[in-house]
């Protein structure tokens, strides 16, 4: 219902704001695997994984007022469940991931790729519930809140064919400031991250509408001063926090 | 035949002159300031380890063709670390099960890097974009070791240990003015280990900016002055030991997640062959 709504808010703006495209892709089951390590002690190491498969949406929207400038914004976010989290506790984990994108884009000389600039920002919530961490179970029910921005650089191409259209893009970022909610003291690495997102797709053109298969393929790490100890010992958070997100995609967009 | 370094870096220096139009730039940070930071299951006694920080000359020796709008290449050579001057600091790993220290010795944290890397001109914009493969190696060297209370100075134990990594980037760089210039640059590189790998391939991160203002001293020859940051996260497989002692668990040589941030003031001399 969420996802209608944005839509909805979307397709309610001025017209002239939404010179371009907008594009709605729908992933069915998308991955998302989740690996938190790093400071407290425990034998055998800090590490718990967890890998849900949730359908997830992403949204695209250009804007390209002249050939020489476009601008391009995405949104992408999975619908999280409690997943069976696996590592030095065990229990169940409902994982959210957010990632907001918003660039500018041009043409490279003499090339029909676009170089793009932009600026990102992704939030992540980390929900655990039934921790058992050695035998014992965990009473705390601990949500640990992610969030990052920073900046990308990447290159994006495509093209139409009379019916058939591809497209695709590939950006690198760094997060040059994170927070998160259940901090805690010590630890060695407790800041910036990075990441990067890929996109192709390719399908059939109808007038103003496309319809694509797509694949989206994203890795976002995430370092914070994390590792909060529980009453049991489990802990809350963890301070290097890997999200690689991965799936196909069924793409529908409208050019106006 | 033993080839002793300066031969190869004449080498270096004079193949553009022999090839036509080419730029030579040699790129120095003097005094950069090198942070190291590592953590990982080097159980029972610590998981993270504290580095004091250290003071290395950072060196870029660079070679790229003359710039065309239909693009050009350059290849760039890094290397910081003992063998270019670096000092080493001191390397603190507590015992987190008995309280105290486990391990004290010096490190020197150094690399030695390469990038190949195209650029092309923006087509409405006086920007370059930049497309980037590199080979990257970090080199860290540890002396001076005190582990478990054992003082194992006296015996001259030392370790060289190193990890590599592949990488793609991408990036943007500008030169705007004309004697008097600024130029600036942006490299953003992902990075995968296809020798060196973990369960995980993939490695980490080189993030690298740098700007500064910049003289033409004659038609030829540029001198610039400005600052450098180079943020590095690299994955290894950590946990690896040192034999020390007998009565100890041995020496920790290594870390599975490893952050390196590089910073501090260049100097950038740049010459131009062919262009006459």
């Amino acid at each position: 219902m969420k996802y209608l709504a944005c839509l909805l808010l979307m397709l309610a703006l001025p017209p002239g704001l939404l010179a371009g495209e907008v594009s709605l892709y729908y992933l069915p089951q998308a991955q998302l695997q989740y690996e938190g390590s790093g400071y407290r002690q425990a034998s055998g190491g800090w590490t718990f994984k967890v890998k849900p498969q949730d359908p997830a949406l992403a949204l695209r929207w250009r804007h390209a007022p002249s050939p020489a400038a476009a601008w391009q914004a995405q949104f992408i976010r999975n619908a999280p469940q409690f997943e069976r989290s696996v590592g030095s506790q065990t229990g169940q984990m409902r994982l959210a991931l957010t990632q907001l994108m918003a660039d500018f884009r041009t043409p490279i000389a003499n090339s029909s790729v676009e170089a793009v600039l932009g600026l990102q920002g992704a939030w992540a919530s980390l929900e655990q519930k039934d921790i058992m961490f050695n035998s014992t179970p965990e009473a705390a029910t601990p949500l640990d809140r992610l969030r990052a921005a920073g900046a990308y650089i990447g290159a994006h191409a495509g093209r139409t064919h009379r019916k058939f259209f591809w497209d695709g893009e590939f950006t690198i970022g760094h997060y040059f400031t994170t927070r998160n909610s259940q901090r805690a003291a010590g630890g060695s690495i407790t800041r910036y991250g990075y990441s990067y997102w890929f996109r192709a797709e390719a399908g059939y053109r109808s007038g103003a509408w496309r319809l694509g298969l797509a694949y989206l393929r994203g890795l976002v790490r995430i370092d914070v001063p994390g590792g909060k100890t529980l009453p049991t010992g489990a802990t809350a958070s963890l301070p290097i926090n890997k999200f690689d997100f991965f799936s196909p995609a069924i793409s529908l967009s409208y050019a106006y | 035949m033993r080839i002793k370094f300066h031969t190869i870096f004449l080498a270096i220096i004079f193949i553009p002159y022999i090839a036509g139009a080419m730029e030579v730039s040699l790129t120095d940070l003097p005094n950069a300031s090198i942070r190291y930071r590592a953590d990982g299951s080097a159980m029972p006694q610590s998981y993270v380890t504290h580095f004091s920080g250290e003071s290395s000359p950072v060196y870029r020796l660079e070679v790229r063709q003359k710039p065309s709008a239909d693009g050009y290449w350059g290849l760039a050579l890094w290397h910081a670390g003992e063998f270019g001057g670096g000092a080493y600091g001191m390397e603190t790993i507590p015992d987190a099960a008995t309280g105290g220290t486990y391990q004290v010795n010096k490190l020197n944290v150094g690399f030695t890097n390469l990038f190949l890397t195209y650029r092309r001109p923006l087509a409405d914009y006086p920007v370059e974009f930049l497309a980037s493969v590199s080979m990257v190696r970090q080199i860290f060297r540890r002396k001076q070791f005190i582990v478990d209370g054992v003082d194992l100075r006296p015996s001259g134990l030392d370790d060289v240990d190193e990890t590599s990594a592949e990488g793609l980037g991408v990036g943007l760089a500008g030169r705007h003015g004309g004697r008097f210039y600024l130029r600036w640059e942006t490299l953003f590189n992902y990075y995968i280990q296809i020798f060196d790998a973990q369960t995980d391939c993939s490695a980490g991160q080189i993030f690298l900016a740098e700007a500064g203002p910049g003289m033409r001293l004659t038609d030829d020859f540029t001198i610039e002055a400005g600052g450098l940051w180079q943020y590095w996260f690299i994955l290894r497989q950590g946990n690896r030991r040192l034999f020390a002692n007998a009565a100890t668990s041995g020496a920790i040589i290594s870390w599975n997640r490893n952050q390196t941030l590089t910073s501090g003031g260049y100097i950038r001399l740049n010459y131009r062959f062919g262009n006459k």
